[in-house]
């Protein structure tokens, strides 16, 4: 066999690996329930924006988990009890994180610095990308919290 | 009859033994190739959203890429071991073991470039998993070697490892 000979066969049998691979890889994924879909799904709009009533009830009935999208100097110099900070600029290092303690069906609520802030934005629309339906922005967001009086925590995240 | 008769070993020659311990290492660089790349495949195969969250990490993509591509790598990844493993194909899985190996580590090095801290998605992705940093590029970049040695050592090409590796028969048959 000449060397252009075993070269064509390398490259054509390398070619089939990769084939069969694809071959495989769809039937597996078709057959199977719980993977994800072979198609990318388009990306999500951002939550759905909470008045401050439907936050603070949120917050009072303990039924939804804040997360902070500010940075962690700004989280760590005040934000709301029981908040998990994930600075938008960070978050992929949050991720694994995340899919340990949030549950997919768990009611979520981003917020930031307020009506200026596109991080809660960003945020939620990422966070539904990555499959958790109840993604709400508290668009008012935290300086409001504060002007209405309620607690707050100081603290870096733990 | 002396010097004639069973149980006299001829000595082995010194380049017989320096192909064969060649040939040694061909086989071992093929068969941890292998099972790396099963094992690196086998929580991926269904389709895990956690591998598509790792691939989108690296921001070299397009969004519309990386569902597909999260679905078939876990695959050439798993036939490629097998075949590696199983000593078919040796010379095509192996080509394809070198391009995954130059791909991941294309894909890292720009990764630290740009001064992205994430997971290298490798093997664990339940957790934190391994950062990608400078240290994960040698496993990588010795893969790539290994894949490169196991095609030299399948005559794929006529490169001096070639001729090395064939060296000691002098017929240019020998594969792995």
């Amino acid at each position: 066999m000449s060397n252009r000979d075993r070269i064509r066969s390398t490259l054509a049998g390398a070619a089939g690996i990769v084939f069969v691979s694809l071959i495989l890889g769809l039937a597996v994924n078709a057959a199977l329930p719980g993977g994800v879909t072979f198609l990318t799904p388009p990306p999500s709009p951002p939550g759905e924006p909470l008045d401050f009533v439907k936050v603070w009830e949120a917050f009072d009935g303990r039924d939804a988990v804040f997360i902070d999208a500010r940075t962690a100097d700004e989280y760590e110099y005040g934000h709301i009890p029981g908040a998990i900070n994930v600075p938008w600029l960070d978050r992929d290092r949050h991720l694994p994180a995340l899919r340990r303690e949030i549950p997919p069906d768990r009611k979520i609520i981003v917020y930031c610095d307020g009506e200026e802030c596109q991080a809660s934005n960003n945020l939620s629309a990422w966070l539904k990308d990555r499959g958790w339906k109840q993604v709400y922005v508290f668009k008012e967001g935290y300086p409001s919290w504060l002007a209405a009086g309620m607690e707050f925590t100081k603290g870096k995240a733990p | 009859m002396a010097g004639g008769g069973d149980g006299v070993h001829e000595r082995e020659s010194p380049v017989t033994a320096g192909l064969r311990f060649r040939r040694a290492i061909a086989l071992l660089s093929r068969l941890a190739l292998g099972a790396v790349f099963i094992y690196a495949s086998y929580d991926k195969l269904n389709g895990s959203q956690l591998f598509v969250d790792a691939v989108d990490n690296y921001r070299l993509l397009p969004r519309m890429l990386l569902h597909p591509f999260a679905i078939i790598l876990p695959w050439v990844q798993f036939v490629t071991g097998i075949c590696l493993v199983a000593g078919a194909l040796v010379p095509a899985a192996a080509l394809v073991s070198a391009g995954m190996y130059a791909m991941f580590l294309a894909a890292m090095a720009s990764a630290i470039i740009r001064g992205l801290d994430i997971s290298c998605g490798c093997f664990n992705l339940t957790d934190e998993g391994q950062r990608v940093a400078w240290g994960s590029l040698w496993p990588r970049a010795l893969g790539l070697i290994a894949s490169i040695y196991v095609m030299a050592a399948s005559n794929v090409f006529e490169w001096p490892l070639s001729r090395l590796l064939r060296s000691g028969k002098g017929n240019g048959k020998e594969t792995l």
